[in-house]
């Protein structure tokens, strides 16, 4: 009976219109849109309690939105119960049945739609994810990224047009998860189904998704590919969500040709009019925020810049503190005006580390930088740890 | 920390959702109903009758066991003034209070030996403790007669090392055998929620005290037993409540000079047919556990012992 | 080392009714006489010892079952919706656990007698279900709190129907924990004395039996029986913990 109500129509894109699901007074998820084509990537990424696994259990059926729809091509399914939807979901904790063995945690979904093929499509699933030879054993032998797989599979095998995955790679170990990651994607690629993969780790988001949405407080502040997101961000909390950014107060004197020109209290900067961001007004008067990505920007001692000619914006200023990260060294430069910016300088020339104190001269190119609306805080996003947990 | 942050996230927003209203708003009260109708007809019914009967009187020139209803609450003062009556219901509130010491006294030692210092044999004590219910627990009551028996084994031995001495030692039948017996009946319904609270304590916390200069004991007393309150004072409620209204202890290890307030109702009831004075005893009865208890409750300041 | 002399004391009167079921008695077991092992190859040679066991186990099961289902339904209403007048369910499940054996065997009583129900074997078994219904909800209640609602989702999400994941994933989980419920009910009756004596009329019960031979002198057979339930009990109970172990390993 549930077999045959299950929308045959798994081939079209997933669009969610104007999604809304409130609890009592709590807005978790306000007006939410998006469209996943069908086969991509898409990661749906923000911190806790943005509303991303509520938007993913209400795709899933697991809940009701309080208004909007919800379509898989042309079916409507915003109203249909969780076993009529051509939806499986990876659960963050697995949700493994701990009473069934591996296989028949596996075949579940395909004997519930009486498929006839039960034994060979688990047995492909299984070595999809490497684990043919636990068929028999029973959840609880199985090790966390073992478990994980076998939710992967379990999963996949009923070939659901949107596979959701909620969180799923959370409670694995660093290495692990970027094994994992390769394979999540590795099996996106092979198997051409549409994953939606929810996350908090803006690294795993954008190694592995085609489409990344940034969603906060209930709304997508930006969606588009990893690229865009992280060199062209919207909003205060996309650039500094994703990665990290310097966001800087400046006014806007005027324009120059393709050029914005911009004053602070260090000076004078100009940015290219591509690189300012959708509806933000660049009026003369108006305070704006120019962003610039840490790793963007060159830092060079006093002693040697001297009076060369600086391509692109500069500002000066003294090294606060330098960080030590391996890969690259870490700065932060108090500026004369009264910011501190943060400057990653990859380590080239081993020994190049800069004390603090030691004047600088900070440059960058003036395409890499981009022009926010001025009224938002300035360190929305900001998380305090840097190494995705 | 992040990770934790977003399985609250999860488990708030997914967890433990309720069912929406649109399915089906009637299940839980449907579910319910058999059970609750059965405790509605076969518990809260019958206190009614209970009440009712308390204030009947005896048909004039009518049999025994034949009352009417009169609605005559001086019932109620004609129990409570007789010394018959409250002098026994006194003494059964002493029995249970010294009873439920006792088996905290004995309760509380053995739970934290089976926490903290039974290895690998945790269940086989547990399964102990439980074991001896199996048998009738008329019979075990029995079994202590005989035990604590002047002709018995336990007298001697006292007798023998100068403990006692004298005509009858006087253990059996005494207000001591009826308290040791009341003790040992309920012994695991103290010792099981103890222990189920203490098992819950993480030795780290323990060590951690350790850490910051705590002995041993001032350990225990500061960081292990606050944190096994919630369990002594469910074991000292689910052995006091019962143990107030007991009577087989009293009637099987004691004499008329111990009896307790539950004799006195099963003596009316089964008897002499005196209903209304029974069912009167009984809700003196209900009303002084539920002052008692609420007493207890808050003081000890624990709510939700469910 | 207290813990030796504590379990001493649990298993003294046990021991003792043990020794004694061996005891060459006649029909007053109080002083021993002899060692003899006929009370135990004929445990029912006393009258109404095997007549009163025999309405023990048939309560017993019959109150069970009906406890048992009862309660689990009220569990699952308890722990599995929200509604209106949770609270007050609670303190009703939570009153008859509270309330001395004294007062729930008087009113029922009152009740049967105002009523004119005869007093027999079904008074017993009604009364039996009423106290048991409790304690069935606390265990079923305190295993169904455990397990995770998010197995129950999965399955929704594997295309299970509601009734079809109840009945494939949470009923299997909470077995468990209905199991023991049933084995509390069932313990909780087949010992019960006190309401079963106001409740009970004629009927003897094997716990009421051996009070009311208490002064008349209970026969060796009763203790015979009464070991031998207590080694029963304890060997399901290993069994039940061994086959646990095993079944986890496999």
């Amino acid at each position: 009976m549930a077999a045959a109500s299950i929308a045959t129509q798994t081939d079209g894109d997933l669009r969610l219109d104007s999604i809304t699901k409130r609890f009592g007074d709590f807005v978790a998820v306000d007006n939410l849109s998006l469209t996943v084509p069908q086969g991509s990537f898409f990661a749906l990424l923000g911190p806790s309690g943005c509303g991303k696994t509520t938007t993913l259990r209400m795709v899933a059926g697991l809940e009701e939105p309080t208004a909007g729809s919800i379509r898989i091509g042309d079916s409507d399914i915003t109203f249909t119960k969780p076993y009529q939807r051509p939806v499986n979901t990876v659960f963050q904790n697995y949700a493994l049945f701990p009473h069934l063995d591996i296989y028949e945690n596996v075949a579940f979904g395909l004997r519930r739609r009486k498929d006839p093929e039960v034994d060979r499509k688990v047995k492909e699933a299984l070595e999809l994810v490497e684990l043919g030879q636990v068929a028999r054993r029973k959840p609880g032998q199985l090790s966390g990224g073992q478990q994980q797989r076998i939710a992967l599979a379990r999963a996949i095998v009923n070939r659901p047009a949107v596979l959701l995955l909620d969180e799923p790679l959370g409670a694995l170990d660093l290495k692990l998860r970027r094994q994992m990651q390769l394979e999540l994607k590795r099996i996106q690629v092979e198997v051409g189904l549409t994953f939606i993969h929810v996350t908090h780790d803006q690294e795993e988001a954008m190694t592995m998704a085609d489409t990344v949405a940034v969603m906060n407080a209930g709304v997508i502040e930006q969606m588009g590919s990893p690229i865009d997101l992280y060199e062209s961000p919207r909003t205060a909390f996309v650039a500094n969500f994703l990665g990290q950014s310097n966001l800087l107060s400046a006014t806007v004197t005027g324009t120059d040709g393709d050029d914005v020109l911009l004053t602070d209290a260090d000076g004078a900067f100009r940015v290219p009019k591509s690189r300012v961001a959708d509806g933000v007004d660049v009026t003369s008067g108006r305070q704006v925020l120019v962003g610039v990505r840490p790793e963007k920007i060159n830092a060079v001692p006093m002693s040697l810049a001297g009076d060369a000619p600086v391509h692109g914006n500069f500002v000066d200023g003294t090294v606060v503190s330098a960080l030590f990260t391996g890969v690259s060294t870490q700065y932060e430069v108090a500026t004369r005006g009264g910011d501190v910016i943060g400057v990653f300088v990859q380590n080239l020339r081993p020994g190049a580390v800069l004390d603090a104190g030691t004047p600088v001269r900070l440059s960058w190119d003036a395409g890499f930088a981009f022009i926010l609306d001025g009224n938002q805080d300035p360190h929305a996003g900001e998380s305090h740890m840097h190494e995705g947990e | 920390m992040s990770i934790a942050a977003a399985l609250g996230d999860t488990l708030g927003e997914s967890g433990h959702t309720p069912q929406p209203a649109r399915r089906g708003r009637f299940v839980p009260y449907l579910l319910m109903l058999p059970g609750l109708l059965w405790l509605g007809v076969f518990f809260l019914i019958p206190l009614v009758f209970l009440f009712l009967t308390s204030m009947q009187t005896a048909v004039p020139g009518g049999e025994i066991g034949e009352y009417e209803q009169t609605f005559h609450i001086a019932n109620y003062i004609e129990v409570l003034t007789d010394p018959s009556y409250y002098v026994p219901l006194f003494r059964s509130f002493v029995y249970a209070a010294l009873a439920t010491l006792l088996a905290l006294a004995i309760g509380y030692p053995l739970a934290y030996f089976i926490a903290f210092k039974s290895g690998r044999w945790r269940n086989f004590f547990l399964v102990m403790v439980i074991a001896p219910f199996f048998v009738s627990f008329i019979l075990r009551t029995i079994a202590w007669r005989q035990i604590l028996a002047d002709e018995g084994p336990v007298v001697a031995i006292f007798k023998s090392v100068g403990l006692l001495g004298g005509e009858t030692a006087g253990l059996y039948p005494s207000a001591t055998a009826v308290v040791i017996g009341l003790a040992y009946n309920f012994l695991p319904f103290m010792t099981l929620p103890i222990y189920a609270s203490l098992e819950r304590v993480d030795p780290k916390l323990v060590e951690a005290a350790g850490d910051l200069y705590a002995s041993g004991f001032t350990g225990f007393r500061k960081v292990t037993f606050p944190l096994s309150m919630p369990g002594v004072v469910a074991g000292t409620l689910l052995t006091f409540i019962p143990a107030a209204g007991d009577y087989v202890n009293a009637a099987l290890l004691g004499n008329s000079k111990t009896s307790m307030i539950g004799n006195r109702i099963d003596y009316a009831f089964l008897t002499t047919n005196d209903y209304p004075t029974a069912a009167v005893l009984s809700f003196v009865l209900m009303a002084c556990i539920l002052a008692v208890v609420l007493v207890y409750v808050r003081r000890v300041g624990t709510e939700d012992l469910l | 080392m207290y813990a030796v002399i504590a379990f001493a004391y649990l298993l003294l009167p046990v021991a003792y009714t043990f020794v004694f079921s061996f005891n060459d008695a006649g029909k007053s077991n109080l002083v021993w006489r002899g060692f003899t092992l006929d009370n135990w190859l004929n445990p029912c040679g006393a009258p109404e010892v095997c007549g009163s066991l025999v309405n023990s186990i048939a309560i017993g099961f019959i109150a069970t079952a009906i406890a048992t289902a009862l309660g689990t339904l009220i569990a699952l209403a308890l722990v599995r919706y929200r509604f209106k007048g949770r609270a007050s369910t609670n303190l009703l499940i939570f009153l008859p656990m509270a309330t001395p054996e004294v007062v729930l065997g008087s009113s029922m009583l009152a009740l049967f007698l105002n009523l004119f129900v005869p007093l027999g074997f079904w008074t017993i078994v009604i009364a039996h279900i009423m106290f048991c219904i409790s304690f069935v909800v606390v265990t079923v209640k305190a295993r169904l709190a455990s397990l995770d609602p998010r197995l129950e989702q999965a399955a929704m999400d594997l295309y299970a129907s509601e009734r079809e994941a109840f009945r494939r994933i949470t009923l299997p989980l909470l077995a468990p924990g209905i199991a023991a419920a049933a084995l509390l009910a069932f313990s909780l009756s087949f010992d019960d004395f006190i309401i079963t004596n106001f409740n009970s009329g004629q009927v003897n019960t094997f716990p009421k039996f051996i009070y009311v031979s208490a002064n008349r002198g209970i026969p060796p057979q009763a203790n015979v029986i009464a070991s031998a339930m207590f080694f029963v009990s304890l060997a399901i109970v290993v069994i039940a913990q061994l086959a646990g172990r095993a079944r986890r390993k496999g």
